[in-house]
């Protein structure tokens, strides 16, 4: 089975009594150690989308499946626990804890889980700031480090929990095109060494090229999806 | 647990200024509480003192249905040679009681054979009386240089308001005339042998004579006793003892009824009063905790809505940021009290170098505040529990947002 199934999926919004679709009826799977981008302009119900799978939104309809749980019978405290066991969280803002240096913020969703001994924790920590590249940096705070840093210190916090998944959503809207390039470089080398499967949407044609699949969403549909390489024979 | 506190404390410190200023609220609060509290807790201290330890006792025993009548002076509600002998018998029994002392009490006039007043008089055993109300005798002027006998038979002590009225002097010869309980007027001469400065309470304006004169003039063959005042080993036992007299004199065959100080002086109502100050002093701390902590900590949770979304995404259990935001008010609410206490306890040390002076009705009073320690601790429980109670409002609201919109929320 594969590890994301969405099946006839529906999200509807309701602004001010008004119904909008953000989702129509979309079905796709997307299986293990896969490293995918979903792509589209904005409006076109790629956060909505990477909001059902992260078990933060619930369908209007349709079948949610992650790792074989249906996320729509997840109450709030079960949704909470099963994201801090089986996904990793990569926002547009980073979303670091300003209160916490990079150690504490990579630190932190292990606090979570009880049985990851402490040594082991330390070293799951450095190891992985050492493979984003900011070991030295571990002392500093948020406020002290650029954008391009705090997104590789995101991606160390997405991974500290050995998740199945990370969804980033729109990492690199925030950032220049070098640093998007390098941080999306970062996310595929990590999925290559820890076989997770990495999710993450953007706007921004030029930076897909590292993605294996890519979708293209457009107003809650999924228009085109293939391999890299059919994708650019399509251009 | 520790990773919450130091977030919860890290967080605090983020908006200093804010911080510190809803935190020296509070601690002003508590210094207010500490401060006030120890001035009105010292003061009721000593006027108890004042008039437990030189009139009235602890405790005072009387026949039934004296104190109803106390104005009166009435004579004729005495204790009997053996209905007294009973009363000692039971006091001596009471592991509790330090002393007591019997008086006869009753109005008499004073002569210095050119004017005559109105006197009212404890006729007492001086070496008892001493050892139950032993602040007594450093209200006495005495021309007897000796302790232990500020007063002999055949002497009296006056009042200084009386002594000034009837221009009388230390040395001088008075006569004493009394009508006893049958109606026959009788009178002797006494020799003045001290002053007595005026005390507060009904007692403040009685001289003192030697029970054995009281008995001549009153034509007692036996001492008939009036009024047992008593005095406690531990004046907290007041109220066990108070209760277990009371119980010994509800039977039937009991002729004596027992009354404590409270019940017996008009500065037990001031007292009251002053308990209720600290009372209301305590609410003002209670509110102000309420409003600033609840105040800051609604503050906190709307200005990190992206924050508490991003928790929450990646793994927190509502549960725990609940924790997390309880944690955050109640720290402050310890920081801000453990700095009031310090303040407040530093402001009564320093108040007890310069000592405060002043005049409560006849009484001077030198304040040198103290609090006891389970106040200090009452007080930084209140805090602390209201910190915690006006937090949960806040903390609840974090811990209820839908992850989804605290995100999108910038
Ligand atoms: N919370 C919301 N309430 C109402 N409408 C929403 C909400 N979130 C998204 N939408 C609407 O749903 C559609 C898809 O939005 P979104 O998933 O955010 O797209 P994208 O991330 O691709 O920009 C848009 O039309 C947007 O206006
Ligand atoms: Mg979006």
């Amino acid at each position: 089975m594969s590890l994301i199934h969405l099946q006839e999926v529906t999200k509807t919004y309701n602004t001010a009594g008004v119904p909008v679709a953000a989702l129509k009826n979309l079905s796709l799977s997307i299986e293990r150690q896969t490293f995918v981008s979903f792509i589209g302009p904005s409006g076109s119900g790629k956060s909505t989308l990477l909001n059902l799978i992260g078990t933060l939104d619930k369908p209007t309809g349709g079948k949610v499946l992650v790792d074989g749980v249906d996320v729509a019978t997840l109450n709030r405290s079960d949704a909470a626990a099963f994201r801090g066991n089986t996904i990793g969280f990569v926002f547009q803002n980073f979303n670091l804890i300003p209160v916490l240096n990079v150690y504490e913020n990579v630190e932190y969703p292990l606090l979570m889980l009880k049985h990851v001994p402490v040594k082991e924790r330390r070293e799951r920590i450095l190891n992985l700031l050492d493979k984003v590249g900011m070991l030295d940096q571990k002392d500093k705070y948020p406020n002290q480090i650029s954008g391009g840093q705090k997104q590789r210190v995101a991606v160390a916090r997405a991974l500290v929990t050995n998740p199945k998944i990370v969804l980033a959503d729109e990492p690199t809207a925030n950032l220049d095109h070098a640093t998007a390039f390098k941080v999306i470089s970062i996310m595929h080398e990590m999925q290559k060494t820890f076989g997770t499967t990495f999710v993450f949407s953007t706007h921004d044609p030029k930076i897909v090229g590292e993605a294996e699949l890519i979708y293209t969403l457009e107003d809650g549909f999924i228009i085109n999806n293939g391999r890299k390489e059919q994708n650019r024979s399509t251009r | 647990m520790r990773n919450l506190i130091k977030i919860a404390v890290r967080n605090l410190f983020r908006y200093n200024r804010r911080t510190l200023l809803t935190s020296s609220l509070i601690a002003f609060g508590v210094v207010l509480v500490i401060v006030f509290g120890g001035l009105a807790i010292s003061f009721k201290t000593q006027m108890v003192g004042v008039i437990t330890n030189t009139a009235l006792g602890d405790l005072q025993i009387h026949k039934k249905g004296y104190v109803e009548s106390i104005d009166n002076l009435p004579l004729n509600l005495s204790l009997s040679e053996s209905e007294y002998a009973a009363v000692e018998q039971v006091l001596r029994e009471m592991p509790e009681v330090e002393a007591y002392s019997p008086r006869i009490k009753f109005g008499a006039m004073i002569s210095n054979y050119a004017q005559t007043s109105n006197i009212r008089l404890s006729a007492i055993r001086p070496e008892m009386e001493q050892k139950t109300v032993t602040d007594l005798v450093k209200r006495i002027k005495n021309d007897s240089a000796e302790s232990g006998a500020f007063l002999r038979p055949g002497e009296i002590v006056v009042p200084e308001n009386l002594m000034k009225g009837l221009g009388l002097n230390i040395g001088d010869e008075i006569v004493l005339i009394a009508t006893n309980k049958d109606g026959s007027v009788n009178g002797i001469p006494v020799r003045i042998s001290g002053v007595i400065e005026s005390v507060l309470g009904p007692m403040g304006k009685d001289g003192y004579i030697h029970i054995t004169d009281a008995m001549a003039l009153l034509r007692m063959d036996k001492a008939e006793i009036i009024e047992i005042a008593v005095k406690l080993k531990r004046f907290e036992e007041l109220g066990n003892v108070y209760q277990t007299l009371k119980r010994s004199f509800d039977s039937a065959e009991s002729v004596a009824e027992v009354h404590t100080w409270e019940e017996l002086s008009p500065f037990s109502s001031v007292a009251r009063i002053v308990d209720l100050l600290i009372i209301v002093v305590k609410f003002i701390l209670i509110s102000i905790v309420l409003v600033s902590i609840l105040n800051i900590m609604t503050m906190s949770v709307f200005e990190r809505v992206a924050e508490i979304g991003t928790i929450a995404a990646i793994g927190t259990p509502p549960g725990r940021i609940l924790s997390m935001f309880l944690l955050e008010g109640f720290s402050m609410g310890l920081l801000s009290t453990a700095g009031g206490v310090l303040v407040g306890l530093g402001i009564i040390w320093l108040m007890n170098f310069t000592r405060i002076n002043f005049r409560f009705g006849p009484m001077d009073v030198s304040l040198a505040p103290s609090i006891p320690a389970s106040e200090v601790i009452v007080t930084m429980v209140i805090v602390m529990l209201v910190s915690l109670f006006a937090s949960f409002h806040p903390a609840y609201k974090a811990a209820r947002m839908e992850p989804v919109d605290a995100l999108g929320h910038v």
